[in-house]
């Protein structure tokens, strides 16, 4: 018994955890019906290995995923990033997506803004140069997996682990 | 007292492409040990960057790209990583004026954008919890010409990257140094990557950018586009500070700083 609720716990908690990481959960379908407003599906990360039962919220939700979806207009939350926020708008018709529609948002609000300010701070250092022989990576358009051996990045990881 | 930092790299194989995985151990931590945290990034990397493959492959009929190419966009609301793609794909359509696009040959195609993606969320799962840990001073990932690299506040590391030369294999053209931050690069021979093209003056484009994505979606504008326009475009976004090396058709060099 101590140990099932332990282990609810951990489902539970684990629960949270893909929420709180999830980047983006569709919530609240417009025309909702009942239950439909909490509804919220979020998996993992694509590593989730089958369709995800519905990792979030209720318990009682986790009975009818995998059925068809509920009709209605979902929004995303917004995902801010360093050039704005875009939300996703998608409309649920006869258990299937009919319409999916962007909205974006340029990042003139002070949130995006505090987001991209906070992201990276180290902007001052840098600098394109001359040529050099002393270089971790090379970025170029042609490399491939076969092209990879005696290739100009294949020399380089070589003598980094060469160093001591 | 300063001696050359320990570097360690090691090499996955994932979406058919060499990925090349950098750590640079901080001041207290042991060859031995810094082996084994090297060891185990590279082979969660490659497990996630499998995955992702899978995925978002648009080869196979039953990755979540496949479904949708077929009108079965159920995968919007049951995989964040999808819906998150098929956003920045929106997004960028938007900021590059459609020079960047998701569609190919009439169906969903985010093949140009996942690359660059994948490899910012794998550096930001698997390498900056390393430097959060304190084992490791910097951590960079990179693979078909995208890079995201990453420093701890405690270490004045810098990362170099050099520019491929399109025309020698062997030869870099310009270095960029950063510290965190994202550097792509888009040809006209990129694999798996299909520039509609509405002008032909760059060879090459290289852009740096706060987040490998961003810097992976200009640089295949910048391709798609031409000079004039990239420059146009970029200029919307001076706050930014994005940071391009083309290469011209006629082989010259420029460099946006």
């Amino acid at each position: 018994m101590n140990a099932n609720a332990t282990k609810t716990l951990i489902a539970v908690v684990a629960g949270l955890a893909v929420i709180g990481d999830a980047f983006l959960l569709f919530v609240k379908p417009h025309l909702g019906n009942g239950t439909a407003g909490s509804r919220s599906v979020a998996s993992g990360a694509i590593g989730g290995s089958s369709p995800s039962p519905s990792s979030g919220t209720a318990s009682s939700e986790a009975a009818d995923s995998g059925s068809a979806l509920r009709d209605g207009t979902y929004t995303s939350v917004a995902t801010p990033n360093e050039y704005g926020e875009v939300q996703l708008q998608v409309t649920v018709s006869g258990g299937a997506i009919t319409d999916i529609a962007a909205i974006a948002y340029p990042n003139h609000t002070n949130r995006s803004q505090a987001v991209s300010a906070q992201a990276i701070p180290q902007l001052i250092d840098r600098a394109i140069s001359a040529q050099s022989a002393r270089i971790q990576y090379v970025s170029g358009a042609t490399e491939t997996s076969t092209a990879f051996a005696n290739s100009l990045q294949d020399a380089i990881n070589q003598s980094l682990n060469a160093g001591k | 007292m300063q001696s050359a930092p320990l570097i360690r790299a090691r090499v996955v194989h994932a979406m058919t492409v060499p990925f090349t995985v950098q750590l640079v151990a901080a001041p207290g931590t042991g060859a031995e040990r810094f082996d084994v945290l090297a060891d185990r990034a590279a082979e969660r990397i490659k497990a996630w960057l499998d995955r992702a493959e899978t995925a978002f492959s648009p080869f196979r009929e039953d990755s979540l790209v496949g479904r949708a190419r077929i009108g079965d966009w159920k995968a919007l609301l049951d995989h964040p990583d999808f819906a998150e793609v098929h956003m920045l794909a929106k997004q960028a359509e938007r900021l590059t004026d459609g020079h960047f696009s998701a569609t190919h040959a009439g169906v969903y195609d985010p093949t140009g954008l996942v690359k660059g993606w994948a490899v910012e969320r794998a550096h930001g799962l698997f390498l900056m919890p390393l430097i959060r840990s304190g084992e490791v001073a910097a951590a960079a990932l990179g693979g078909g010409g995208d890079i995201q690299t990453a420093v701890g506040n405690d270490s004045d590391f810098v990362w170099r990257v050099g520019v491929g030369d399109p025309h020698d294999d062997g030869r870099t053209l310009r270095t960029i140094s950063l510290r965190n931050g994202g550097v792509a690069t888009s040809g006209t021979s990129k694999r798996g990557e299909h520039i509609t093209r509405t002008a032909h003056d760059l060879a090459q484009a290289t852009v740096v950018d706060d987040h490998l994505t961003f810097a992976d979606m200009w640089a295949t504008a910048a391709v798609a586009a031409g000079e004039r326009t990239f420059r146009t475009l970029i200029d919307r976004h001076r706050e930014h500070r994005v940071m391009a090396v083309l290469v011209r058709a006629d082989r010259t060099v420029a460099e946006i700083e």
